[in-house]
């Protein structure tokens, strides 16, 4: 049988017609959108009521404990809080992306309808790293706000804020696709260990390198040279100390830390998608 | 009411009982503990941190800044209690209070180590130095020097750290190398304060002017409001030390005059006023805090000293 479709979707002899299939990009957005309406229903954001709590109390109390040292102090614990705080979120529902959908069988329903399994992650990824930048900029105002009720802020130094706080979310960026490349495989818990271990590990392996140096046999060096580029240096987006003293990072550096979290956005999200296409639901 | 609702209202009512007694016993448990603490505190007060300050950098990662924060508060707080107990030693042996630079209850073991693990965390927190080159030379002087260079080399644009390391010298009565450190600040600021500094160093650097000169730029210079107050206090102390050099010179011309000493600050007004000093209305002279300068007349002669209540540090 032969059904003629307008441009309305609705066939010209009474039954109804198959909906357009939406392009791939709006696939993707609308899986976005609804992993970052789930975390909000879920009250990830609220971790955001502790951290503002943090700050506040920090700031009434460090005044009168630290020597005049508050600002610091308060820029210090204000960005570690974020990282740690974004870190946790990065992880926890990071590996949980996969994991729910197959917990509640609405997987099934979602691949179902035409979409890709490489569509479903990117969809994943991309609502998680819009959740974090939601939390990283409310922290980020938070801070300023802080700082501004110290009267400790000035243009530079919120400047010097602003661009640690953009490192600090491309370091989640890379975690979040971490935890979604462990996730694409393995158990939650096994993920959920395995990405950590990813984020104690990443901020050290600068000292694997300077460790490689030690040994005189070609063998361990290269070992721990291929270490430390198979795994994500972390510490690269961690500037906080220097921050704290208003020296931020230079504009050549933020491009550079830019160009390598993309490459390793990539990298795990290529991965990931390579190991969830072979992943069996049965 | 039903057998069931009763057995669980029972259940939550005992629920209830051993949350508010668990609570309760905590909480006497904890005041129980707190009063066998002091005698642990006083073994673990000098108890230096074990972590060398290489390893806590390489264990730290990107977040030296906040566990140097954190040994800080630490730093102050152990420094504040031992300038409590050396205050409340003096107090009670009827001297003044101490101050930030005479602590000699400090132990150097823990506060170099404090000091060396802040500034090896975070090697630009200059607070940390200032600190150091006040409160450490009292102990150990070497080491306020070696940290104060090291905080030198670590912040190559910090001028002024040159003046606290001046001070160290200063101190120590070699006023070659305050003007030599006072010289090597002046290269890198265009404020000619510090050739100057360094030039009266060399001349004459046990002069008193040459001290308020020292603690009023300590003062202009604090970053710390407990440093700030402690250069003030020196200020005091100084000028109150000139002045009472005046007073004493001019009781003398009085005693040779009227071959007496005066029987009251009255009798002495005039020419203390005539010597540029700030005398009340009832006549004694002022000290640098407000309070009145007392009159000992005894058989040996007459002398000035502090009264009781002034605020002027003793020395």
């Amino acid at each position: 049988m032969h059904t003629l479709t307008t441009t309305h979707g609705v066939a010209a002899a009474g039954i109804p017609a198959a909906r357009p299939v939406p392009s791939s990009r709006r696939r993707i957005v609308a899986i976005a959108r609804n992993t970052f309406r789930e975390a909000v229903r879920d009250r990830v954001l609220y971790n955001l009521v502790l951290f503002v709590l943090l700050l506040s109390v920090g700031a009434v109390f460090l005044g009168a404990a630290s020597a005049s040292q508050d600002a610091k102090i308060i820029v210090d614990f204000g960005l570690t809080a974020t990282l740690l705080f974004g870190a946790l979120i990065a992880i926890f529902v990071g590996v949980g992306l996969v994991w729910k959908e197959m917990e509640r069988r609405t997987l099934y329903a979602i691949f179902a309808k035409p979409v890709g399994r490489t569509e479903f992650l990117l969809g994943k990824y991309l609502g998680l790293c819009v959740t974090l930048a939601v939390n990283l900029v409310v922290m980020g105002a938070g801070l300023t706000l802080v700082l501004l009720s110290i009267r400790a802020l000035s243009t530079a130094l919120a400047l010097v804020l602003w661009s640690t706080v953009a490192l600090i979310y491309l370091e989640l960026t890379v975690l979040t696709g971490v935890a979604l490349l462990f996730s694409a495989f393995s158990s939650p818990v096994f993920a959920l260990f395995a990405s950590l271990a990813v984020f104690l590990i990443g901020h050290f392996t600068a000292d694997l390198k300077a460790l490689a140096t030690l040994f005189d046999a070609a063998a361990p060096r290269a070992a721990l040279v291929a270490l430390h580029h198979a795994l994500p240096n972390l510490s690269t987006f961690v500037v906080i100390t220097p921050a704290a003293h208003g020296v931020g990072p230079s504009a050549d550096y933020m491009v550079t830390a830019l160009a390598y979290a993309v490459a390793w956005d990539v990298a795990l999200l290529a991965a990931a998608a390579l190991a969830f296409a072979r992943r069996d639901f049965k | 009411m039903s057998r069931l609702a009763t057995t669980a209202s029972r259940r939550s009512l005992g629920l209830v009982l051993a949350l508010v007694l668990g609570f309760g016993s905590s909480v006497a448990l904890a005041r129980t503990l707190d009063r066998g603490a002091p005698a642990l505190r006083v073994a673990l007060d000098d108890a230096a941190p074990y972590v060398s300050p290489q390893i806590a950098r390489r264990l730290t990662a990107g977040f030296g800044g906040l566990v140097a924060d954190w040994y800080w508060l630490t730093t102050l707080q152990y420094v504040g209690r031992k300038l409590e107990e050396q205050t409340q030693a003096e107090t009670a042996a009827g001297r003044t209070v101490a101050e930030l630079d005479r602590i000699k209850a400090v132990n150097p073991r823990v506060l170099v180590r404090l000091i060396e693990l802040i500034t090896t965390l975070d090697p630009r927190f200059t607070a940390v130095y200032e600190f150091a080159a006040i409160v450490l030379p009292a102990v150990d002087g070497a080491a306020a020097v070696a940290l104060v260079e090291r905080g030198i080399e670590s912040n190559p644009d910090q001028w002024y750290l040159h003046q606290q390391l001046a001070f160290i010298y200063w101190q120590r009565g070699d006023y070659l190398a305050a003007a030599d450190a006072f010289r090597r600040g002046a290269r890198m600021t265009t404020a000619t304060w510090m050739e100057h500094m360094a030039e009266r160093m060399e001349s004459r650097g046990d002069d008193p002017k040459v001290a308020q000169a020292m603690y009023a730029r300590m003062y202009e210079q604090a970053q710390d409001h407990q440093v700030k107050q402690w250069a003030l206090n020196r200020l005091m102390e100084v000028r109150s030390l000139r002045e009472r050099q005046v007073i004493r010179e001019v009781l003398a011309g009085l005693v040779s005059a009227t071959g007496q000493c005066p029987r009251s600050w009255s009798e002495a007004a005039a020419a203390l006023r005539a010597a540029g000093l700030t005398v009340d209305t009832q006549g004694p002279p002022i000290d640098p805090s407000g309070t009145p300068y007392v009159l000992v007349v005894t058989r040996r002669g007459c002398d000035v000293t502090l009264h009781r209540a002034s605020t002027v540090p003793r020395g």
